[in-house]
């Protein structure tokens, strides 16, 4: 009989569950908008950032706007309480939480506890805690889900967004899709066990459940 | 002809309507296994039809994750009844593996060097110098003239002193 308790290490859990959320999600629409657009920019109707800091929040966030995630009012200075999209110039047609991975992660969870918190909850681990509790992090994500990286607490350098779980092979997995350097299908594991070859073992990640 | 035509339609009609209904108790069918747990007739394919099913699906954000809660249960005592032990693969420790490590290795620091607005000058340079070295021990390797065990100690002496140099400049400004 399989228990399934886990004596986690985490930073810090922060459930933001008792705000409603005023959203809902549908997760395969996300997934589709993933397939159709993760090596073929929808340049149709955004901006590509990649020459600007990269285009990986900017992506997020049209996956989470692909799912049903609706637009915050617009106004000419928008601060980490605004997120939407109408044109590539900051201010009243983009807000800086559409493309920058810090303000992203402001807007929908917080940075040391500010933050519209708009999401349902962050998990933060340092990067070796993520990878010791990977299957707690396979238990708790959904597609859709946002998983953010920070060499601190105070910032965000990376944005991904879970496009699959691993069902029937061990060890877990998670499959994450990005812009900027393109994967449908990046190994989370891998990046992670990356990060800690490369002397970011006490540095951070942030599981954000969207919905 | 008429009433040929009419038998006909009815029988589509309820053949549509069969079609549905099995359909639909399969879905269920598959839920009520995981519900109770019985994983020995449960397959993965289940699983993953289980799950694209549920992420199309208009349930409440509260039913969603009391679903996908049960539907991860399922799949973790499968897999552990499946594969008990689990199945780490084992780096295999050949020269063409280290090539693919360090090739790996260069696209994680050239997209950092690239995009990482969060790390000051003085990491972003000596990010640049390990991607030089690691360019410089990746034509080495390919030739293969040495050992593996030769061209890894190379490769973790290169990272090892990465590592040191990294922890010591990034709260430098």
């Amino acid at each position: 009989m399989l228990i399934l308790v886990f004596a986690i290490t985490v930073v810090s859990y922060a459930d933001f569950s008792g705000n409603t959320t005023d959203y809902t999600f549908d997760r395969s629409k996300a997934k589709e908008y993933m397939e159709k657009y993760w090596n073929n920019y929808n340049i149709k109707d955004y901006a590509d950032f990649t020459a600007y800091g990269g285009d990986c929040t900017n992506f997020a966030s049209q996956v989470l706007r692909a799912g049903g995630v609706s637009f915050t009012s617009r106004t000419t200075n928008p601060t980490y309480n605004h997120w939407y999209y109408y044109g590539p110039n900051w201010g009243y047609d983009r807000t800086a939480t559409w493309t920058g991975a810090t303000e992203f992660r402001q807007h929908f969870g917080d940075i040391k506890g500010t933050g519209k918190k708009r999401a349902v909850s962050m998990y933060t681990f340092t990067v070796s805690e993520a990878l010791e509790n990977f299957d707690f992090i396979w238990l708790r994500v959904s597609e859709g889900d946002i998983i953010s990286h920070g060499h601190d607490l105070n910032s965000s350098y990376h944005t991904q967004i879970v496009y699959d779980y691993t069902i029937g092979a061990r060890p877990r997995d998670i499959k994450v899709a990005q812009h900027t350097a393109n994967y449908l299908d990046r190994s989370l594991r891998e990046y992670l066990e990356q990060r800690v070859n490369a002397g970011q073992g006490n540095e951070y990640v942030f599981l954000i459940e969207v919905w | 002809m008429k009433k040929i035509y009419v038998i006909l339609a009815i029988f589509l009609i309820c053949g549509i309507g069969l079609s549905i209904g099995v359909y639909a108790l399969q879905g269920e069918n598959i839920w009520s296994k995981i519900y109770s747990k019985d994983i020995d007739n449960i397959t993965f394919d289940d699983l993953k039809a289980a799950r694209d099913e549920l992420n199309k699906s208009n349930l409440s954000r509260e039913e969603f994750e009391e679903r996908e809660k049960k539907l991860k249960e399922a799949i973790m005592e499968k897999e552990e009844k499946e594969f008990p032990e689990i199945s780490v693969s084992e780096v295999k420790q050949d020269v063409d593996t280290l090539i693919e490590k360090i090739k790996s290795d260069i696209s994680f620091f050239e997209e950092s060097i690239k995009y990482d607005q969060t790390i000051n000058e003085k990491v972003r340079e000596r990010q640049k110098i390990h991607v030089d070295n690691l360019k410089k021990l990746l034509s080495e390797v390919e030739t293969k003239e040495k050992s593996y065990e030769e061209y890894f100690s190379e490769y973790e002496n290169l990272r090892l002193k990465y590592v040191v140099d990294y922890q010591k400049l990034r709260n430098e400004n």
